[in-house]
C-alpha cells in the first residue's frame, strides 16, 4: 500500500514538474533564442522481492533542451555572413544612387560644362557667355567637392560605425565571459544538470556577437565556450574577455582602424576581421570607399591636367597666354604620428596618365626606404632620396629614424581639392596664341591651314615667322619654304608631289602647307593680337568632351566617369545579392534550428493534455490506495 | 518537418514583406516611369544611360550651335547679296561710262555716284553681327577691318576663319575673313592683266584675252612699235627680263599670243605705244571700283584720251566680274554650308530620335509589363495575407 502511495506520489511529482515544463515552454513561445525544454522521465530503482523486482515509481531525471549544436553554430556562421553584406549592401548603395544622382553626380556638371563651352566658342569674344561658362566650371568642380565631402562624410560615419561596433563586441564578449562562468558554476552545483536558460542565453549572446564580426567557437570541457576573432585573436577564453579597441589611423585622424586592447603598440588587426558588421564595415571602407575616393580624384586630375594642358596653348581675350584653368592636382603627402626622424617626404606629379588609383606607403627600416603600392602590394627599395612611381617623383629630404613610415595619396584629395584656377572671364583662352597670314602679293595659291601649337613655351612669338617659297630651297631644283623668325628651315615643299597638303612642325608649332605656291609667295605666321573673335582653342577644348584621353588613352571624362559608376554598381548589386542569398540561408538555417528547438503550441498542447490525464491517473491511483488501506481497516476495525 | 509555432508566424510575415518589397519597388518603378531607378539595378544600362544622356546633351548642343552657325552664315550671305548688286549697278555705271557718247563731264557725274556706291561697299565690308562682331574681320572681331586711308581702302584683319562644332566630328566654318572675301582676287582675266601705259597716244582698246593651261607666269611687256607712218605696226612682247618671247605685224582684231597668253587689241596704237601684262596680282574689290572713279574723274577728251578711257573701262570690267565671280562662288559656298547644316540637322534629328529610343528601351519601364506584374503581386499578396490569417486561426487550444 505505502508502495503504491509512494508510486503515485512519485508520479505526481513528476507529471508536475513535466506540466510546469510544458507551461514553460508555453510561455516562451516568443522568447528569441529560447530552446523547448523536454523532461527526462526514469523508473526509480525496483525493489528487490523474491518474487522479483518491484517497481517504485518514477522519477525526473533531467529537464534537458532541445538543441543541435551542429544547426546552432550554422545559424551563427549563417548571421556573420546575412549581417555582414547586408551592412555592406547598405552602405554601398549609398556610395551607388550618389553617383548616379542628377543632382550631385558628376555626369551632369561634364554634360553643362562642355555646353556653356561650345557656347563660348560660338562667341568668343562675348562676356556673357565666358562667365556662363565659369560658372558651370565651379559648378562642377562643386560637384566633385560635394561628392568627394559626401564620401568623406561617410568615412567618418564608418569611423563611428566601427567604433560602436567594437563598443558593442565588447560588452557582448564580457557578457559571454560571465555567461560562461554562471553556467560552469551552476552545472556544478547540480551535478551535471544542464543551466537550459543560462546555456540558451549565452548561445543568445554569441549569436549577436556573430552579428558583430565573425567569430569561431571552441567548447571548454568544463562547459565554457571560448570565442575566437580574426585569425585566432582570443575574444573570450573561459571566465575572462579580452577587449578590442579603435585607435586613430596614424595617418588620417579621421580614420579608426581596430586593434586589441592591453597591448604596448597598436596593431591593426583591421584586415583578419571578416564578417559581421564590423569586417563588413572595414571592408566597406578599405575596398569601396578609398577606391571610389581615389577614382574620382583621378578622374578630378585627369579632367584638371588634360584641360589645362589644352587650354594653356590658347590666348585669352586680354592677349595673356591662357595658365590653368582648373587647379592642377597636388598629390597629399601624410607623416605617421608614431616618426620620430625629421626627414620630410614631398611628391609632385610628373605624369597624370600614369597615375593609377592607389595610395603609397614609404617606410624607413633604418638604412633602406620601401616604397609600397597599397593597392597591389609591389614595392621598390633604395636608399632614396628620390622614388618615382606610377607617375608621381617623390623625393626625400631630411634625416629619418628607422621606422618611420609616410602616406602618399596621389589623387586622394583630387575631388576635394579640384576648383577653378582663373577667376576672370576674360582669362579664359578661346583663342589660339598664332595665327597665319599669306602675303598679298602672293600669285600662287600656296597656303598654310591647321595652324596649331604644340608647347607654348616659346609663345609669345619674338616676331613673326615668314615662310618663303623659294624653287632651289634645299639645293638646286629642290623646292621649300625658306623659314625667317625661327629656328628649323628651310622645309622641303614640292608643289609637284605634296600640294595636297602636307602636315609640318616647326618649333612648338604644327601646321599644313598646301597648294602651289609662286617662287617669292610668302606665308606668315604671327602673333594672334586682338583676336578676340577667334575660337579654335575653345573648339580645341571643347573637343576634349568626346576624347579618349584618360585612363592610358583608353577614355574620355564621361567614359571614366560612367566606368566608376560601373565599378560601384557592380560592387553594390552583388553585395545586395550576397545579402539577399545569404538572408535566405539564414533563414534556411533559422528554420533548421528551430524544427529542433523552437516551441509549437500545438505540440505543447498535446503535452499539456497528455500530462494532465496521467496525473489524473496518478491521482486515482492514490484514490485506489487509500481505498485498498480503508478496506484493509474496515477488516480489522471488528 | 517539424516546426516551431515562432517559425511559422516568422516565416508567414517575412513572406508577406517580401511581397510587400516587391510591390514597393513595381509601385516606385511606376510612379517615376524609370525601370532603372539606382546604377545597381542594372549596371551596364546605367553605364548606357550615362552615355546616351551625354550623347543626347551633345546632339542637342550640337543642333544650338547648327541654328547660330546658320544665322551668321545667312547674315553673310545677306551681306554679300547687297555687295552683289552694289557691283552689278558699279558694272553697268562702267559700262555705261565705257559708252562713246559719254562726255568727260558726264563720266564724272557717273564718277560721284560710284563713289556713293563704294562708301556702301565699305560700309557693307565693316558690317557687325548681333553681338556687335565685325563679320569680316577674321579674329580681330573687335577691330573695324576696312579703314580708308587716302584714296585706298585697307584691311585691318586678318585671315583667320572662324568654325562651329555644328556635329560631332564636323566644325564648319561660319565666318570667312574679309580678306578672303574682298581682298584677294584676282585682277584682270584672273591669270593676267593688262595696263595701258599712262603715255599711250593711239587708239588701240584692249577687246579681249585669255590663258591657255600652259600659260607661264611673268610680267610680259607688249610695245608697239612702227618707224614712219606709212609703215605697218609691229609688235612685240618681251619678258620681265627684256627677251622677245613674240614678235609679229600688228592687226586689229587679231591675236596676239605668247607663252599660252592670248591678247586681242582693236583700233590703232601709235608708235611706242606699251601694255604691261603682269600676271594676275591679288586686287581689292575697293581699289577695282576706285580705279574706274579715278579714270572717269581723269578723263579728257580726245581719240588717245578715250581709248584710255576705254582699257581702262574694259580692266575695270575684267575686276568687276573678277569681284562679281567672287561673291558668286562665296554666296555658293554659303549656300552648300547652309545646306549642309540642313543635312546634318536632320541626320542628328534621327540620331537623337535613335538615341531616345535606345535610352527609353535601356532606362524606361515597360508599363504593360510592369501593370501586369503589379497585379500579379498584388494577387500574391493578399494570398500570402489570407492564408497566414487562416494559418494563425488553427490551434489546438482552440478547442480545449
Amino acid at each position: 500500500m505505502a508502495d503504491l502511495l509512494n508510486i503515485g506520489t512519485s508520479a505526481l511529482l513528476s507529471l508536475q514538474r513535466a506540466l510546469s515544463t510544458t507551461g514553460q515552454n508555453i510561455a516562451n513561445v516568443n522568447t528569441a533564442g529560447y530552446s523547448r525544454q523536454r523532461v527526462d522521465f526514469a523508473t526509480l530503482p525496483p525493489e528487490a522481492t523474491g518474487a522479483g523486482f518491484l517497481g517504485t515509481g518514477v522519477k525526473v531525471d533531467s529537464i534537458t533542451r532541445s538543441y543541435d549544436q551542429f544547426l546552432a553554430q550554422d545559424v551563427r556562421s549563417r548571421s556573420s555572413s546575412s549581417a555582414g553584406f547586408s551592412t555592406l549592401a547598405s552602405l554601398t548603395s549609398r556610395i551607388d544612387s550618389l553617383l548616379a544622382d542628377p543632382s550631385v553626380g558628376i555626369a551632369p556638371g561634364i554634360e553643362s560644362f562642355f555646353g556653356a563651352l561650345q557656347d563660348v566658342a560660338n562667341t568668343p569674344g562675348s562676356i556673357p557667355e565666358r562667365k556662363v561658362l565659369l560658372g558651370e566650371a565651379s559648378e562642377l568642380a562643386g560637384r566633385f567637392q560635394a561628392l568627394d565631402a559626401q564620401l568623406r562624410g561617410l568615412n567618418s560615419e564608418v569611423s563611428q560605425r566601427i567604433t560602436t561596433t567594437v563598443q558593442d563586441i565588447n560588452a557582448l564578449a564580457s557578457n559571454i565571459a560571465s555567461l560562461n562562468e554562471q553556467v560552469v558554476r551552476a552545472t556544478t552545483q547540480t551535478g551535471g544538470q544542464p543551466p537550459n536558460d543560462l546555456l540558451d542565453a549565452r548561445d543568445q549572446a554569441i549569436n549577436r556577437l556573430a552579428e558583430k564580426v565573425g567569430v569561431t567557437t571552441v567548447m571548454q570541457d568544463d562547459g565554457a565556450i571560448n570565442v575566437l576573432v580574426g585569425n585566432g585573436q582570443a575574444l573570450v577564453v573561459g571566465f575572462t574577455a579580452s577587449e578590442l579597441q579603435t585607435f586613430r589611423d596614424p595617418f588620417d585622424a579621421t580614420r579608426v582602424n581596430v586593434g586589441i586592447a592591453g597591448l604596448a603598440t597598436s596593431t591593426d588587426i583591421g584586415r583578419f576581421l571578416s564578417g559581421g558588421e564590423l569586417g563588413a564595415a572595414l571592408s566597406f571602407r578599405g575596398g569601396v570607399l578609398d577606391s571610389t575616393r581615389n577614382e574620382l580624384g583621378l578622374l578630378a586630375a585627369g579632367i584638371a591636367a588634360t584641360f589645362n594642358a589644352q587650354h594653356s596653348k590658347g590666348l585669352d581675350l586680354n592677349g595673356q597666354l591662357g595658365g590653368n584653368f582648373f587647379r592642377p592636382l597636388e598629390p597629399a603627402v601624410t607623416a605617421s604620428a608614431g616618426n620620430t626622424g625629421s626627414a620630410t617626404v614631398s611628391a609632385g606629379l610628373a605624369d597624370v596618365g600614369a597615375l593609377t588609383g592607389a595610395d603609397y606607403r614609404i617606410s624607413f627600416d633604418g638604412s633602406q626606404w620601401t616604397l609600397r603600392n597599397q593597392q597591389t602590394g609591389a614595392s621598390q627599395t633604395g636608399a632614396g632620396p628620390a622614388f618615382s612611381v606610377d607617375g608621381v617623383d617623390i623625393t626625400i629630404s631630411g634625416t629619418p629614424a628607422a621606422g618611420d613610415s609616410f602616406l602618399i595619396q596621389p589623387v586622394a584629395q583630387g575631388a576635394n581639392l579640384f576648383a577653378l584656377e582663373i577667376t576672370n572671364a576674360a582669362a579664359f583662352a578661346a583663342a589660339s596664341p598664332v595665327r597665319s597670314s599669306s602675303g598679298s602679293a602672293n600669285l600662287g595659291d600656296g597656303g598654310l591651314s591647321a595652324l596649331s601649337v604644340n608647347d607654348a613655351s616659346g609663345l609669345p612669338l619674338a616676331g613673326a615667322i615668314t615662310l618663303t617659297f623659294n624653287p632651289d630651297a634645299l639645293g638646286a631644283g629642290i623646292p621649300g619654304y625658306d623659314v625667317a623668325g625661327s629656328a628649323g628651315g628651310p622645309i622641303a615643299y614640292n608643289p609637284a608631289t605634296d600640294s595636297g597638303g602636307i602636315a609640318v612642325t616647326l618649333g612648338g608649332l604644327s601646321f599644313e602647307l598646301a597648294g602651289t605656291p609662286a617662287a617669292g609667295d610668302t606665308l606668315g605666321i604671327a602673333n594672334n593680337t586682338d583676336g578676340s573673335g577667334d575660337n579654335r582653342n575653345a573648339l580645341s577644348l571643347g573637343a576634349l568632351q568626346a576624347a579618349p584621353i584618360l585612363d592610358g588613352g583608353t577614355a574620355s571624362y564621361q567614359d571614366s566617369y560612367a566606368g566608376l559608376v560601373a565599378d560601384v554598381a557592380v560592387r553594390s548589386r552583388q553585395a545586395s545579392a550576397a545579402a539577399d542569398a545569404e538572408g535566405t540561408l539564414l533563414q534556411q538555417a533559422i528554420s533548421a534550428r528551430d524544427s529542433v528547438q523552437g516551441v509549437n503550441l500545438d505540440e505543447e498542447a498535446a503535452d499539456l493534455l497528455r500530462y494532465q490525464q496521467a496525473y489524473q491517473a496518478a491521482a486515482q491511483v492514490i484514490s485506489v490506495a487509500d481505498t485498498v488501506f480503508q478496506t484493509l481497516l474496515d477488516a480489522t476495525r471488528r | 518537418m517539424r516546426l516551431s509555432t515562432a517559425q511559422i508566424f516568422q516565416q508567414g510575415i517575412s513572406n508577406i514583406l517580401n511581397q510587400q518589397a516587391q510591390l514597393q519597388k513595381t509601385q516606385q518603378q511606376l510612379a517615376s516611369g524609370l525601370r532603372v531607378t539606382t546604377p545597381a539595378d542594372d549596371p551596364i544600362a546605367a553605364v548606357q544611360i550615362l552615355d546616351l544622356t551625354e550623347d543626347l546633351a551633345q546632339l542637342d548642343q550640337f543642333d544650338r550651335n547648327g541654328n547660330l552657325a546658320e544665322g551668321q552664315i545667312a547674315l553673310a550671305d545677306t551681306v554679300l547679296q547687297d555687295v552683289t548688286d552694289v557691283l552689278q549697278r558699279v558694272r553697268e555705271l562702267t559700262v555705261q561710262a565705257n559708252n562713246a557718247t559719254q562726255t568727260p563731264e558726264t563720266r564724272r557725274a557717273i564718277a560721284t555716284e560710284m563713289e556713293g556706291r563704294l562708301d556702301e561697299l565699305v560700309s557693307l565690308a565693316n558690317t557687325r553681327d548681333a553681338n556687335g562682331e565685325f563679320v569680316f574681320a577674321g579674329f580681330q572681331a573687335q577691330t573695324q577691318p576696312f579703314t580708308r586711308t587716302g584714296g585706298a581702302v585697307v584691311y585691318n584683319g586678318d585671315e583667320g576663319q572662324r568654325f562651329l562644332q555644328v556635329a560631332p566630328n564636323t566644325q564648319l566654318a561660319v565666318r570667312d575673313s574679309g580678306r578672303a572675301v574682298f581682298m584677294d582676287i584676282p585682277a584682270g582675266n584672273g591669270s593676267f592683266d593688262i595696263r595701258a601705259s599712262a603715255g599711250n597716244a593711239g587708239t588701240a582698246i584692249v577687246d579681249a584675252s585669255s590663258a591657255a593651261a600652259n600659260y607661264q607666269r611673268d610680267t610680259y611687256t607688249i610695245s608697239f612699235s612702227q618707224a614712219t607712218p606709212a609703215d605697218p605696226v609691229t609688235y612685240s612682247v618681251t619678258d620681265s627680263s627684256a627677251a622677245v618671247v613674240a614678235s609679229g605685224p600688228y592687226e586689229s582684231g587679231a591675236n596676239i599670243t605668247f607663252n599660252g597668253a592670248s591678247v586681242t587689241f582693236e583700233g590703232t596704237p601709235a608708235d611706242g605705244d606699251s601694255f604691261a601684262v603682269p600676271a594676275a596680282p591679288r586686287q581689292d574689290v575697293f581699289s577695282s571700283v576706285q580705279n574706274i572713279i579715278d579714270s572717269l574723274k581723269s578723263s579728257t577728251t580726245g581719240p588717245a584720251a578715250s581709248a584710255a578711257v576705254n582699257n581702262a573701262m574694259a580692266s575695270g570690267l575684267g575686276n568687276l566680274d573678277q569681284a562679281l565671280g567672287r561673291m558668286l562662288e562665296q554666296q555658293a559656298d554659303l549656300g552648300v554650308r547652309l545646306n549642309r547644316i540642313d543635312s546634318l540637322r536632320e541626320s542628328n534629328d534621327a540620331f537623337t530620335l535613335q538615341l531616345q529610343e535606345t535610352l527609353s528601351e535601356v532606362r524606361d519601364l515597360d508599363v504593360t509589363e510592369a501593370i501586369s506584374r503589379l497585379n500579379l503581386q498584388l494577387v500574391a499578396l493578399q494570398a500570402a495575407q489570407q492564408s497566414y490569417v487562416r494559418i494563425q486561426g488553427l490551434s489546438l487550444f482552440n478547442f480545449l
